[in-house]
């Protein structure tokens, strides 16, 4: 999922969020996971 | 495993943590199954004492809870978000079998057990494939009445036919610190 999320030009004093390009769900590193025993 | 709630301890739980999420390509981290132990006379080791502090999130980048206070009180563990180890969804109550029981041995706060409340409730600190019993949460957050994903009610008893009986099949949960 691509998190392309400014598309609205900048101006003087505004401050721009934007995720990095690329930025995927995958980059958050796996903490949790249900498992057989 | 496949030997009902005998999971080898806590050292067999984490052991198998740590094996499939290093198979599933997780680097760099401790594991940790979230389990409670009981002990005589005093309180055992609590499942969320074991575990880090957070965040976690689950395969698909999902976010579980920031912290343990969310994990305890509102956390993102439902059917759709309490995955395996490689993004799959568990079976739930919607599915045959239903397998929403998820070993836990602890009370709704993720600490242990007193030692007052008397009963096995962690299948002799996940040892035992027999007799005894573990409580158990609902990783869908459905049925009997409960909500919980930690502390539901408890099994019939420990062996993997018991489980199953009460819509399990010795399953829980791993966290990374």
């Amino acid at each position: 999922m691509n998190m392309n999320i400014a598309k609205a030009p900048a101006v003087a004093g505004m401050v721009v969020c934007m995720a990095a390009p690329g930025a995927t769900a995958q980059d958050k590193p796996m903490g949790f996971f249900v498992t057989y025993g | 495993m496949g030997k009902g709630a005998d999971l080898g301890g806590l050292a067999g739980a984490d052991a198998h943590c740590a094996k499939l999420a290093t198979a599933a390509g997780s680097t760099g981290r401790t594991w940790r199954a979230y389990l409670s132990t009981q002990e005589e006379g005093k309180r055992g080791i609590s499942a969320r004492s074991r575990i880090g502090t957070g965040p976690w999130y689950n395969a698909r980048g999902e976010l579980i809870a920031v912290d343990l206070d969310q994990l305890h009180i509102n956390p993102n563990i439902f059917l759709r978000t309490a995955l395996d180890e490689n993004g799959n969804r568990v079976k739930g109550r919607e599915s045959k079998p239903n397998e929403h029981d998820i070993l836990t041995g602890t009370q709704a706060d993720g600490t242990a057990y007193f030692p007052w409340q008397k009963g096995d409730k962690t299948c002799k600190n996940w040892t035992s494939s027999g007799e005894g019993s573990a409580t158990v949460g609902h990783h869908d957050r459905h049925g009997g009445g409960n909500t919980s994903w930690n502390a539901a009610h408890n099994s019939r008893g420990c062996s993997q036919e018991n489980l199953q009986s009460t819509g399990g099949a010795g399953l829980f949960y791993c966290f990374a610190q």
